[in-house]
């Protein structure tokens, strides 16, 4: 049994522009102790997600439908006491913006160690150490000291830290982090991937992570769910994914990074934009980004699949949400990927630290998957669609 | 497009801006105000028809850079020159035409953007300013903009908010074009925008550069992208470069130790990638009161060591971690590691040996230290430490353990062509510097 099991999520945010579905029937499962990651553009669906996962959708959002085992509990079924106590005790959440996750009139110190008295029934003393110990764990300097200072007198990186202390207080099973390092520097972000991945490792913490960087979840993740307009259109393991993505969109984002070294003058791009989710494209909702959809992509929405077998895989590892893989397209989608031979050395002969392994050199499309024309996007009138038939020259 | 012989269009000499920091009017009368020094003096030029990239953590005066140049901050010293015109000397009206020709492209594509005029009025407004059209002529040029950056001439009567980012961001690059402007600064121009729409913004701003001969200055926190789009890179660091050249050539060895673990820090998007990453210690240091020497020497994986010390280079940097913290410290726990299950514990009451073990646990200090002077030190500051001297403790790490990195500001040292290190390891002074091979 794994630890966390999302069957048939559905949520709808009921908004005054109409009924959103920000969560489609969406399906997964988180091992005990691994590292899951949920990459996708803003308005995926990613934060919902989780939001649901820890029963946090508010008013107008509601969950419609679809089960949510921890433990082989479901959580939809739990009173709110109940469901109360799973948060931080056994599922902990950490925030993008770790500012506002904290109390300003209280001490970072006091934050942590309320935590910790509240969940773990510690006296003052001990939670108190606790506190400490963590702050320490996090790699705050002098803990001791900076435990009776207030969240203003922290910098960002130091602010998000704290966040992590906390989340950590009560030794979760599941930790779901929601992009912890967008709002921070690269050396700090680097500093603390690392110490969240060490932290995850020694307390035996599964974590959720959601972001829209694909080399944060290079570096961290075991497996990746891959979201797109609330719905799951890739699941793979990182190396499947980075090196033998399926879908057209996971083709689309990985072209798109500017990569250092990689000596491309343009950048590959996916014409127009993520759909407003009031009115998301009938059939394939990405069909009107993709460079290979056809007509039957506008009618039939595609179910995931194992792409070798096209059948259907329930919660399994492997898993592509493309018409290609079930029989429905004429043309094969004939993007090839292709994985290059190392780097070439610099001339001076001095070793390049950014070493890379002779076989893993990223992916890359041989044919530009982006050789959209803009007529396609121009039948959505609306001027939603971001006009990006311009940039694929 | 390369960096070419012609002479530089904007030029920048000794910029400077300092912000007065805290204190109200009293503290402003009894002269007690301090200064944050954003950016110290800077240097640089910007040839036509190149890209210059500026990179650096947050609090590095990136932002401060871009708009004191174009003065949208009075800068409190240097010199701006475009096209031989001193801009930091111009009156107001004759800056307003000479921002004409430079233009500005801003980070947040939601907030720079006046929701209560439609896209044709945002676009047309500088040409109304300018006096560049009227009437027909005006409409045409707002629809040929909207056009240019790939949005449709129907666009020009809806309002910023039905627009997605990448959309606004493409209105804000036609409501710079709409001026005919030789120079674009551009802010983080893609930083608030996803991927997908990252890379169609940059394939733009490349076309745009190509079509119109635009010369680029962007800012960015990004170093993918800055390595995409620019001929020229700047790194800044507390208000100063610590490293300028050629795009390929900051991106490859010799590095800056700032730019090397910049580099290094980035997260790579490939699950297969195994480079090491250079872990700085401490935070970027508050503008306020920079360090001293070279700015970065408190945090630099690299710091020199004196010319009598013989050992690693990682212990040599805990001593100097060790030494910066004393610096402030009035307590035994901002010195020592942390022991779980002690929490009652009075650290003053600790052996000599133990609070020896726990300091070197919290610096990650071996038994011994390399050098049998540099121990001898250790030993000594431990020895006041024991005794509750803090002062005296410091004292004597300070006296003994004082990196050449703390003394000397480095220049901008040549290393190749165009290409300069502001760092003490390209100083032929400090040729058999022990980190010079490591």
């Amino acid at each position: 049994m794994a630890l966390l099991e999302v069957e048939d999520l559905t949520v709808n945010f009921y908004t005054e522009e109409g009924v959103v579905t920000a969560v489609d029937d969406l399906s997964f499962r988180i091992e005990r102790g691994e590292k899951f990651g949920v990459v996708g553009e803003s308005g995926a669906g990613k934060s919902v997600t989780a939001l649901s996962v820890m029963r946090l959708i508010e008013e107008p959002g509601r969950i419609e439908s679809g089960t949510v085992r921890f433990d082989g509990t479901d959580l939809m079924e739990m009173s709110e006491s109940e469901v109360r106590d799973v948060r931080g005790n056994d599922i902990a959440m950490i925030f993008q913006d770790a500012q506002t996750a904290l109390n300003p009139v209280y001490t970072v110190g006091e934050q942590i160690a309320e935590a910790i008295r509240h969940h773990l029934d510690y006296d003052d003393a001990a939670a108190r150490d606790r506190a400490i110990r963590l702050l320490d764990d996090v790699g705050i300097p002098e803990p001791a000291a900076r435990y009776d200072d207030y969240p203003h007198e922290f910098s960002g990186g130091m602010q998000q830290r704290v966040v992590i202390a906390m989340a950590l207080s009560c030794d979760p099973d599941l930790l779901i982090a929601d992009e912890p390092t967008t709002a921070l520097d690269v050396t700090i972000e680097a500093k603390i991937l690392d110490r969240l991945e060490r932290l995850a490792e020694e307390y035996d913490t599964a974590i959720q992570l959601i972001t829209h960087d694909l080399g944060v979840i290079a570096e961290m993740c075991d497996r990746v769910m891959v979201m797109y307009a609330g719905r799951a259109v890739e699941k793979a393991t990182v190396e499947e994914l980075y090196y033998d993505p399926k879908h057209p969109y996971t083709v689309g984002l990985m072209s798109a990074i500017p990569r250092i070294g990689d000596g491309q003058d343009r950048l590959q791009t996916i014409p127009g934009t993520m759909p407003d989710l009031v009115e998301v494209p009938s059939g394939c909702s990405f069909h009107p980004r993709c460079p290979f959809a056809e007509e039957v992509c506008t009618r039939k929405q595609p179910p995931l699949v194992d792409p070798d077998t096209g059948e259907g895989v329930g919660l399994s590892d492997r898993a592509a949400a493309c018409l290609a893989y079930t029989g429905d397209l004429d043309n094969e989608l004939d993007y090839e990927v292709e994985v290059r031979g190392r780097a070439e050395q610099p001339e001076d002969g001095q070793p390049d630290p950014r070493v890379r392994r002779p076989d893993s050199e990223p992916v890359r499309t041989d044919s530009d998957p982006v050789g959209l024309d803009t007529d396609l996007l121009d039948q959505n009138d609306d001027g939603e669609d971001d006009a990006g038939g311009l940039s694929d020259g | 497009m390369a960096k070419t012989a012609d002479s530089p269009i904007l030029e920048i000499e000794n910029l400077t801006k300092y912000y007065e920091s805290g204190g109200g009017l009293v503290d402003t009368l009894l002269g007690r105000s301090q200064e944050v020094k954003a950016l110290d003096g800077v240097d640089l030029e910007l040839y036509p028809g190149e890209t210059l990239g500026i990179v650096g953590e947050s609090g590095c005066g990136k932002t401060t850079l871009a708009r004191s140049l174009l003065r949208l901050i009075e800068p409190t010293a240097g010199t701006v020159r475009y096209e031989d015109e001193d801009l930091t000397a111009a009156s107001d009206d004759r800056l307003r035409a000479l921002r004409k020709d430079i233009q500005y492209i801003f980070q947040d594509p939601f907030a720079s953007l006046n929701p209560r005029l439609t896209v044709g009025d945002i676009v047309g407004e500088p040409l109304d300013i300018h006096d560049i059209a009227e009437g027909e002529a005006r409409a045409e040029r707002v629809s040929d903009l909207l056009e240019t950056v790939g949005l449709n001439q129907r666009h020009a009567h809806r309002y910023p908010h039905e627009f997605s980012g990448g959309q606004r961001q493409r209105i804000g690059i036609a409501r710079a074009l709409a001026v005919d402007p030789e120079v674009i600064v551009c802010d983080e121009p893609v930083s608030a925008l996803d991927v997908s729409v990252q890379a169609q913004i940059l394939n733009l701003l490349k076309e745009l550069q190509a079509e119109f001969g635009l010369s680029y200055i962007v800012i960015a926190h990004d170093l993918s992208v800055v390595e995409h789009i620019a001929d020229r890179v700047g790194v800044l660091y507390l208000g100063e470069f610590a490293e300028v050249g050629p795009t390929e050539d900051v991106f490859q060895p010799p590095y800056h130790p700032y730019a090397e673990a910049l580099l290094s820090a980035i997260p790579e998007p490939d699950p297969g990638w195994e480079g090491d990453r250079i872990f700085l210690s401490g935070d970027v240091p508050s503008p306020l009161n920079p360090p001293s020497g070279c700015r970065f020497h408190t945090r630099c994986p690299k710091v020199i060591q004196p010319e009598w010390t013989d050992m690693a280079q990682s212990e040599w940097r805990s001593l100097m971690d060790l030494k910066q913290r004393l610096r402030k410290a009035d307590s035994l726990e901002a010195v020592t590691a942390v022991r779980e299950g002690l929490e009652d514990e009075d650290l003053r009451q600790l052996s000599r040996s133990a609070l020896e073990a726990r300091v070197r646990d919290e610096f990650g200090l071996p038994e011994t230290v390399g050098d049998r002077k540099a121990e001898e030190v250790f030993g000594t500051a431990l020895d006041h430490l024991h005794d509750g001297a803090f002062e005296a403790a410091w004292t004597a790490l300070n006296d003994a353990f004082e990196s050449p990195c703390e003394r000397t500001d480095p220049e901008l040292f040549d290393v190749g062509d165009d290409h300069r290190i502001a760092c003490l390891l390209y100083d032929d002074a400090y040729p058999e510097t022990p980190t010079r091979t490591s």
